[in-house]
């Protein structure tokens, strides 16, 4: 790809070094494509399954079944006035969607989509991740701040707490993985879920070689603090607008909203492809092998073909899996109240800490006969 | 000691007078240390619209669609208090079907009134689905109301000396048919909520009103019986035809938040048997068999079954115009969803009240709010105010 | 820990009966009504836009009684103004409802004696600006037939 990429460049009379700098660039604007397209999908599948699961019928005016309702809505958001409150710090009040959106963008990067649609295949991917999601938590605090609103403050505020809480549950279950697949790299992760149980016909499926069996509970304090993570309902407590009316994006109007909103939908299905990726199975298919390559191999002998057609299975499994999980985020979204802050305090520290360390106590030893027995 | 006074710092915070979950336009000034409200000052009086002062520059009737807008969640009870008090200084006898037409239209506005509480307080806690199932129910009440008086939200149904129209054909039937889905719809909140972890920790132990302070404070209504005290109107001075139904006050012991939903469950559930009842016991029975019965029996005696005073709609007709209610006082107390209405009225002898005064539940509990939620988390507020079941145009009136 | 456990069993079934609970209704209707296209059915009692009965030659049959504005809360929102003609019959010369200002009570139709002041199904009042919401007297006006037919509602219903 790299080589035809430069010699297109050099056909067209562009200097090489031009090829070699715009070259990892790409990456970052089908990133970038991807992102937008996953969330406008995301906020319209958002508001129908919840208008689905209370009886409504959703966004149904713009285009059929409301599909341009996002879009529409989008547009509205960007025409609209940037309006900035007279003593807010304007650097930072700028600065804060940016430091939000940045690193969920670089996160997209870092997933294994398909089996080569990776941008960036890092051997410390994992940790990349949550170091860099952790960011995002930085620019809700500087939102909070700079917004010189109180109630923007109370929600930053809480949102610092509540992503310290929820962060170490979290990275603690994430370790169970890493002791799982004995690596940090999240394509290898991914073909470490692959094989199943035994060479059975049955058991060979790739579904009982999911981290998900062995690390169930993991999954559990997982799941549960990615939505916190996300600062979804039950956790929504640094935007809860029935208490803080909408917390630290009370003063954002306009583009500086739509960033806010756009890193949140981003982040929801980042999160959702990240508990795929971990514990699902990513972009592997739940049987032994791959549909496409069942069905056409007998019809279809070129090589090349049946690899495109694996890949694009391979991108239609994870997708399936992650928008399984997002509806489930969105379903617990429809049923449960928020929680108040002290409780959502001694929740993570008493229950899911414990819980996920006697999760790691469990992988552990997993691995530790599940190795004595391969030998 | 610059650290000293940085760490000491109260927070002033406004909430209010337009915030999600004020119901309406309240404003309460908060002093917070961290999330921790010290001191609460409740702001009333954005909703005030001098009703009380209105009265004395208009007639009775005049008066009368004005006095729906006290509480606009639940016209029919202020429309009742100040019927009842006109009659007793007017001396107006209210026919038994005119009685029971207020019975069940007071019931249901009881149930449609508790459903709004339901979807405000569960909204303030973050649950956003039980609202549109509940106001799907409200919904189908409210079609009844608009069948029968014209209107959904500001009946203006009742009149001195009974109501306005008889109930329209076929009502009936609706009304017991939706009294037998009513409950399996209760079921349904409750499966969501009742039970539900996040709601029993955000509720359970919060807010806890002890008899004393409620007694203090003159809480009525469904905020007093989750309290445990046993206060009903509707049992202990019966008004309307309440003494020829048979049902019960539902109490809770804690006086917590959770204590004064179950109350208000309840009571929902009680509501619908009291208007099952009511839609059996009505005499002269349904409009059509009525009208059939009267006017085959025709005898025109006061004590007749089909056409004697007792299922007539209103005891006597009175002209707006020349209607001059003798000089007196008088007070009228009604029990509605959020506790005792109180509608106190002078006449001078002129078609006009010389004075007419509102005591509304809601304001008594407002009141409560700083006492209730001092040295509580702020995300308290919610659960707490949610759970008094405040209206606004209530307390400014 | 025998609490804990039992609380975190129990908490679990219960938040489980309840997202099925909730799932249960994704198989139900939906209750919208597609307001602009799909319009309420409305009771025959409905209080909506006032207006003026009309006899069979096309006359109001107001008499200019002055009833409604007696009971009107509203104070001056209903404005008649009547003379006589030569047969000392009353004519009503100008009749003018605010409706801007009108809270749909309903009590001008109850005073009246020859119900020639009605409530319609009409709600959809809105206008630019206030003054436009000022009927006179032929803005109110129904023809003889539609005069005909709310009569016949009218008894139908009581």
């Amino acid at each position: 790809m790299h080589d035809i990429y430069i010699e297109i460049f050099n056909k067209l009379g562009i200097p090489t070094v031009l090829a070699e700098i715009t070259w990892p660039v790409i990456p970052f604007i089908f990133v970038a494509i991807l992102l937008i397209l996953v969330v406008i999908f995301l906020v319209l599948m958002e508001r129908k399954v919840l208008a689905w699961l209370t009886v409504r019928k959703g966004p149904n005016r713009v285009g059929p079944f409301g599909f341009f309702q996002t879009i529409a809505d989008a547009i509205k958001l960007l025409c609209k006035e940037d309006i900035m409150s007279k003593d807010t710090n304007k650097i930072l009040f700028t600065l804060a969607p940016m430091i939000v959106f940045a690193p969920i963008m670089i996160i997209y990067g870092l997933m294994p989509f398909t089996e080569k649609f990776v941008a960036i295949n890092l051997a410390a991917g994992l940790f990349l991740v949550f170091a860099l999601s952790s960011i995002t938590t930085v620019g809700i605090v500087l939102a909070g701040w700079a917004s010189n609103n109180k109630y923007s403050l109370l929600g930053g505020m809480r949102s610092a707490a509540q992503a310290i809480s929820y962060e170490i549950p979290l990275v603690i279950a994430v370790l169970s993985i890493a002791v799982l697949a004995g690596t940090l790299n999240l394509s290898d992760i991914v073909i470490a879920q692959a094989g199943g149980f035994s060479d059975g016909a049955f058991f060979s499926w790739n579904v009982f070689s999911w981290n998900i069996i062995p690390a169930f509970i993991g999954f559990v304090v997982f799941f549960i603090c990615s939505i916190a993570e996300v600062n979804r309902i039950p956790f929504d407590l640094p935007e809860a607008e029935s208490e803080l009316v909408s917390g630290y994006n009370t003063e954002y109007s306009g583009m500086k909203f739509a960033l806010f909103f756009l890193a949140e939908y981003a982040a929801m299905f980042i999160m959702s492809v990240l508990i795929v990726t971990l514990f699902l199975g990513g972009y592997l298919s739940p049987f032994s092998d791959y549909l496409s390559v069942t069905l056409f191999q007998n019809i279809i002998h070129n090589q090349n073909i049946l690899y495109i057609f694996m890949h694009i299975e391979q991108g239609f499994w994870l997708i399936a899996k992650t928008y399984f999980v997002i509806f489930i985020i969105i379903w617990i979204r429809a049923t449960l109240p928020r929680l108040r802050a002290d409780q959502l305090m001694s929740f993570a520290w008493k229950f899911l800490l414990p819980l996920s360390l006697v999760n790691l106590t469990i992988v552990a030893v997993f691995k530790y006969f599940s190795t004595l027995m391969n030998g | 000691m610059a650290l000293e006074s940085t760490l000491n710092k109260e927070m002033i915070i406004n909430v209010g007078p337009q915030h999600p979950s004020t119901h309406g336009v309240l404003r309460l000034v908060m002093t917070l240390e961290g999330e921790i409200i010290k001191d609460t000052k409740p702001v009333i009086g954005y909703l005030h619209r001098g009703l009380e002062k209105l009265a004395e520059s208009r007639n009775y009737f005049q008066y009368l669609p004005m006095v729906d807008r006290v509480d606009y969640l639940s016209s029919f009870f202020c429309s009742a208090a100040f019927c009842y008090a006109v009659e007793s200084i007017a001396g107006l006898k209210v026919p038994k079907r005119a009685e029971y037409i207020r019975l069940i239209t007071m019931e249901f506005n009881r149930i449609t009134s508790h459903l709004m509480w339901l979807t405000a307080f569960l909204l303030d806690l973050g649950a956003t689905t039980p609202m549109f199932y509940a106001f799907r129910e409200r919904e189908d009440i409210v079609k009844l109301f608009e069948e029968l008086t014209g209107q959904r939200m500001m009946y203006n149904f009742y009149t001195f000396g009974g109501v306005k129209k008889d109930l329209p054909e076929g009502w009936m039937t609706k009304a017991v048919d939706l009294c037998k889905s009513m409950p399996k719809m209760f079921d349904e909140y409750e499966a969501i909520i009742t039970k539900n972890p996040i709601f029993m920790e955000r509720t359970k132990g919060v807010g806890v009103l002890t008899q004393k302070m409620a007694a203090d404070y003159a809480i009525t209504g469904a905020n007093i019986r989750g309290s445990g005290i046993d206060f009903d109107l509707r049992k202990t001075n019966p008004y309307s035809v309440y003494d020829e139904i048979d049902f019960k006050t539902h109490l809770a012991e804690n006086g917590d938040s959770y204590d004064r939903y179950m109350v208000r469950i309840a009571e929902m559930r009680e509501s619908v048997k009291i208007i099952e009842q009511a839609l059996k016991q009505i005499p002269g029975g349904t409009p059509e068999r009525l009208k059939v019965k009267s006017v085959n029996c025709g005898c025109k005696k006061e004590d007749c079954e089909f056409c004697g005073f007792d299922v007539q709609l209103v005891g006597k007709k009175l002209n707006a115009a020349v209607f001059k209610p003798p000089v007196g006082e008088v007070i009228s107390m009604i029990e509605a969803p959020r506790g005792v209405i109180t509608c106190y009225v002078v006449s001078d002898g002129t078609n006009k009240p010389y004075r007419v005064k509102w005591r509304t539940p809601s304001f008594s509990s407002v009141q409560l709010l700083p006492e209730l939620i001092k040295g509580k988390n702020y995300s308290d507020l919610m659960p707490i105010f949610g759970s008094l079941d405040v209206v606004l145009p209530e307390v400014d009136r | 820990m025998k609490k804990i456990v039992n609380k975190t069993v129990s908490g679990i079934i219960e938040i489980a009966r309840g997202m099925f609970t909730i799932l249960k209704h994704a198989f139900r209707p939906a209750i919208t009504l597609e307001y602009p296209e799909k319009k309420p059915i409305l009771s025959s009692r409905i209080r909506g836009k006032l207006a003026l009965t009309t006899n069979q030659e096309g006359n109001l049959n107001c008499v200019g009684c002055m009833s409604c504005t007696k009971v009107c809360p509203c104070g001056d929102l209903i404005q008649i103004e009547s003379s006589k003609d030569e047969n000392n019959k009353p004519v009503v010369n100008k009749f003018t409802i605010d409706i801007g200002r009108c809270i749909f009570c309903g009590n001008c139709t109850q005073a009246c004696p020859k119900d020639a002041l009605i409530m319609t199904d009409e709600y959809e009042l809105a206008d630019y600006s206030r003054e436009s919401l000022v009927f006179d007297k032929d803005k109110l006006m129904l023809s003889p037939e539609e005069s005909a037919n709310w009569r016949d509602k009218k008894e139908r219903d009581s």
